[in-house]
């Protein structure tokens, strides 16, 4: 371990400056804006990086996942601006200055380090919320994460005699760390607890890092495509009960987690790309919809003018081709197909559609009923936007990262997709969903004792209905009054482009979502 | 100067330094200006002889006879070199700290109390270089005793009756088993002289080796492996810098490194690890487990540190019951790590009571606003102590990992891991409820704007730096400890480094 961590630490690591920068904006005894501290930190970070003319230390995949670390913290920055909460920002951008040195760590101690830093960072981002709940969430979270690590350090302690007991402490750790089931609970709370703030920062980092440290250490384990299978299907089914905006979108994280950790599992260098694709564009979505729910959630529930256009874009996001989530996604498909596991394919199509519906679709249906909250502010909208441009040009763009991403552009996988999408569409957005509302009140009027388990899974089949039920309202906007909803989109872009008005504003939209039209089907 | 003279001045520069500060009694800055170029002093004297340390010629210095075969000699090995270097490295701080919290608390008998300060680290300075088990004892004793007017340094009923009770299990500890186990050594082996490979081997069977072991390990009181551990949190009525003394920089230090030392020098390290440590560590292990749990239980924050320090230690003596040269390392480097975080978190806890008279954990909800640095330091020296990297805290937990994994003791393995947990469970919270707790509206100290002198969250910078500094301490432990492995190597047989 010591001749490791000399190699590891010979070098800074790169995202020192964002660690620099979080210590600072945490500790500086003089009244100063944290988040003015903070885009310092990520523009030297960026800088050192990829500017100043050292040795790349990244490979273009892990590169890009750094840049969107980087983006993630600018706009949890530019969101937090709005409401100050300066712990949250402090650990945030410890946090991703240390992904970024976990991303770029070559060995096993390495990665160890970075994780815990990052452990104990979000944990920090948690307890900022500053309720009893966040506070318990955020010990809890602190534990676990720490049991974690020390069952990596187990793990490279007995590493030593190179056993295989060794490599299944490490496994175990990973994984822990990337909320798989049955230890995925203290994912749920915690995100649910941090503050709006907290929330953007925490749904990028910790996870994501495991995962890739699983693609490097264990690619091809075969029991990992069944885990990764089976975590994406059981976490997707909360996805449609679950009425608190932020654990339903926690549910949704978790279960696009399942597909990575199952591309990991199949661990074919398409696949493998597939899942770092995908990793890098469900941070841009991830956090994409929890900035629109924070944005809710700050006005007390009600929508201002000009968060819905985001909450659309938001979902189109998670799996509409030519952005974000898409391009992972299909290449993990392809992968699975090309290895035989076809049904495994229409698993993750499935399960993608799910969650485009119910993370995506039914917040914009059932969430912005009551308006009247406060003007969206200029930061916040600009955060939302630097994350949709993210997404934009990483569907965009993102074929350039990997040669296996070409694959996402055949026939298949866009049409698939393409009716996929359509299917979730429809029941979210039609009459459909509301004929299968049922009260879930109604139970109540038998008066006959049952075991609570019984009325569970009877409300739980009333709130499918229920769920079936919200596909419906937005599509009146999408397939009713669609042009209406475009035009309502680009204009809410706009107001926080701004170049020369409102009329140019739409006119650059239209223009960029062309292009990016253009290009990725072209 | 010679490496003998360097020792000498280690030794007598402190002593010197007590009969200034007792002469300059009546000039406050000038006796605190004493004990501070004494600290330095010190520092460097340690760190030349750290520095020009060459196991070919160091010296041996021949005191005084006492009695024919019971010589008072001093000798420099690395072990005790890394001992001197932590007590000297931190006299310093610590006094730095003391001056700010002393003068805060407008403290009596500050006399006395910079002096019996020097006093102490003179007799840490002397159990560091002893060369033989019978100047180690005659130094051992003389820092319970210089140390019992630290302790009661108060003198309210309740300061004098846990006095008592520490200068009572000290004693009585070194009196009986200790005593016993030194002359019993004698009679077995014809000599109490620090040896490499040990002194025992063959002199004295498996079984009695076993028990002469015990005796050690209960005889140095100073270790407070349980549940000879009474006398740590009774001590707990010292001023705050006394207790980061006795936990951090010379007491409980000087404790293990007295098994330490015993273990390598007198038994060797083979002997212990072929079976004769087996049921130190069945009992040192239960030790580390139970003491964490009490202190999850313990309110009063000193307290929660001092069991923390009762399962923290117990891993050094578990280090040496298990007997290879990797665990003898993180024995050592559990010396170093564990006294750069338990007294960043002394510190804190002392200046949050400077701060705002509170020390409890059920106080201190929400005080944490105003003091972020204090806050930030006590995290890390926390997650120090709970070996979590990139902190020192990490190298000893990992080194005992290896050594145990080595041998086979997978019930051990999950006992190492547990302790990480249970030492977040009672460290944790003490952060979370000051910085993220909610004050209670019943506590009408609580409220902002309460400038009364008292609890106005006014912290004199001398109390605040140094507790930033040894936090930041901990962090440059993390990468500097491979170079303490490779200084006490060839000492403790430790071939590749892990």
């Amino acid at each position: 371990m010591t001749e490791a961590l000399a190699l590891d630490l010979a070098l800074l690591p790169p995202g020192w400056p964002l660690v620099l920068a979080g210590l600072l904006a945490g500790l500086l005894p003089i009244p100063i804006a944290a988040r003015n501290v903070g885009f310092l930190g990520l523009l030297a970070s960026l800088w050192l990086m990829f500017m100043a003319g050292g040795a790349p230390v990244l490979e273009p995949l892990d590169a890009a996942l750094a840049i969107a670390f980087h983006l993630v913290a600018g706009a949890g920055l530019m969101f937090a601006a709005a409401h100050e909460d300066r712990i949250a920002i402090a650990a945030g951008l410890v946090a991703t200055g240390a992904a970024c040195a976990a991303l770029a760590s070559r060995s096993l101690a390495g990665l160890m380090i970075w994780t815990e830093v990052i452990a104990i960072a979000s944990a920090l981002i948690v307890m900022a919320g500053g309720t009893q709940a966040a506070i318990r969430a955020g010990l809890a979270y602190l534990l676990l994460q720490v049991l974690a690590g020390v069952l990596l350090l187990v793990g490279i302690a007995l590493g030593s005699d190179g056993t295989v007991t060794a490599g299944a402490f490490v496994l175990l750790a990973l994984l822990i760390k990337a909320a798989a089931p049955p230890v995925h609970g203290w994912l749920i709370h915690a995100y649910a607890a941090a503050s709006p703030t907290g929330s953007i920062f925490l749904s990028a980092f910790a996870t994501k890092v495991a995962v890739i440290a699983l693609a490097r250490l264990f690619p091809g384990e075969p029991a990992l495509i069944w885990l990764g299978l089976a975590m994406a299907v059981l976490a997707v089914i909360p996805t449609l009960f679950e009425s608190d905006w932020r654990r339903l979108l926690t549910w949704a994280v978790v279960s696009q987690l399942g597909v990575m950790i199952a591309g990991i599992g199949l661990g074919t260098a398409e696949a493998l790309d597939g899942v770092r694709l995908l990793a890098i564009g469900h941070v841009v979505y991830a956090t994409l919809l929890f900035v629109v729910a924070g944005a809710l959630e700050m006005r007390g529930g009600k929508a201002p003018a000009g968060l819905r256009p985001f909450a659309l874009l938001a979902a189109l996001t998670i799996g509409l081709p030519g952005l974000a989530g898409y391009l992972g996604k299909a290449v993990i498909g392809e992968a699975l197909i090309d290895a035989g596991l076809g049904w495994a394919d229409i698993v993750i199509v499935v399960v993608g559609a799910v969650v485009f519906a119910t993370a995506g679709l039914r917040p914009l249906v059932e969430k912005f009923g009551t308006p009247g909250g406060e003007r969206l502010s200029l930061r916040e909208g600009a955060a939302a936007l630097l994350l949709v441009l993210a997404g934009l040009a990483l569907g965009s763009f993102g074929g350039a990262l990997s040669p296996q991403a070409e694959a996402a552009f055949h026939a298949t996988p866009l049409i698939v997709q393409g009716i996929a999408l359509a299917a979730a569409a429809l029941v979210m957005l039609t009459p459909v969903r509301r004929l299968l509302r049922q009260r879930p009140g109604a139970l109540g009027a038998l008066a006959v004792p049952m075991p609570s388990w019984v009325i569970g899974a009877v409300q739980g089949f009333g709130r499918v209905g229920a769920a079936l039920d919200a596909i419906g309202g937005a599509a009146a906007g999408l397939i009713g009054g669609g042009g209406r909803l475009v035009g309502h989109a680009a204009v809410g872009l706009a107001r926080y482009v701004s170049i020369g008005g409102v009329g140019d504003g739409v006119l650059w939209t239209l223009t960029v979502l062309t292009i990016v039209l253009i290009v990725s089907f072209g | 100067m010679t490496t003998a003279d360097l020792m000498l001045t280690a030794i007598l520069l402190p002593l010197a330094a007590a009969l200034l500060i007792a002469l300059a009694g009546r000039s406050p800055n000038l006796r605190e200006a004493v004990t501070l170029a004494a600290a330095a002093g010190l520092a460097f004297t340690v760190w030349q002889l750290i520095a020009g340390f060459d196991a070919g010629t160091a010296p041996t210095i021949a005191l005084a006879q006492i009695l024919p075969g019971f010589t008072l000699m001093l000798r420099a090995e690395p072990i005790g070199l890394v001992f001197a270097g932590v007590a000297a490295g931190l006299w310093g701080l610590n006094s730095l700290y003391s001056i700010g919290y002393m003068r805060a608390e407008h403290a009596p008998r500050q006399t006395r109390f910079y002096a019996c300060f020097a006093l102490a680290l003179s007799a840490a300075m002397a159990i560091a270089m002893a060369g033989n088990l019978a100047t180690l004892f005659v130094a051992y004793e003389a820092l319970t005793l210089v140390t019992y007017p630290l302790v009661v340094h108060w003198q309210t009923e309740g300061a004098i009756a846990g006095a008592r009770r520490y200068l009572a299990y000290l004693l009585a500890t070194s009196l009986v088993p200790f005593l016993g186990a030194i002359l019993w050594t004698w009679s077995a082996a014809g000599t109490l002289d620090f040896t490499a490979g040990g002194i025992l081997d063959g002199k004295l069977g498996d079984g009695a080796l076993t028990v002469l072991l015990l005796l050690f390990a209960y005889g140095v009181g100073k270790a407070a492996l349980m549940p000879l551990h009474g006398w740590l949190p009774a001590a707990m009525v010292a001023p705050t810098p006394v207790s980061a003394l006795l936990h951090a920089v010379a007491v409980v230090k000087a404790g293990v490194f007295t098994l330490l030392k015993i273990a390598v020098y007198i038994f060797g390290i083979d002997v212990i690890g072929r079976g004769v440590g087996d049921v130190l560590i069945v009992i040192a292990a239960a030790s580390v487990i139970a003491a964490s749990v009490i202190a999850m239980t313990r309110d009063d924050l000193k307290a929660r540190l001092a069991y923390s320090t009762v399962a923290q230690l117990a891993m050094v003596t578990l280090a040496v019951a298990i007997g290879s040269p990797l665990a003898i390392a993180a024995g050592i480097l559990q010396l170093v790590m564990h006294a750069f975080g338990k007294i960043t978190l002394f510190f804190g806890a002392g200046a949050i009571q400077v701060a705002t008279h509170k020390k409890k954990l059920s106080e201190i909800a929400g005080i944490g606003a105003k003091l972020p640095l204090l806050m930030a330091s006590f995290l890390v020296g926390a997650l120090s102590v709970a070996g979590l990297p990139p902190l020192g805290g990490m190298w000893p937990k990992f080194l005992l990992l290896e050594a145990a994994s080595a041998r086979d003791l997978y019930l051990l393995i999950g006992c190492l891991g547990l302790s990480t947990l249970l030492t977040l469970g009672y460290l944790a919270p003490i952060f979370i409820t000051a910085v993220f707790g909610k004050p209670g509206a019943e506590d009408p100290h609580a409220l902002p704007h309460d400038d009364h002198g008292h609890g106005s969250g006014h912290l004199p910078l001398l109390a605040l730096i140094p507790p930033v500094v040894t936090a930041l301490g901990c962090l440059v432990l993390f990468v500097a400890a491979p170079a303490i492995l490779r200084f006490v190597a060839p000492a403790i047989g430790l071939g590749v480094l892990p």
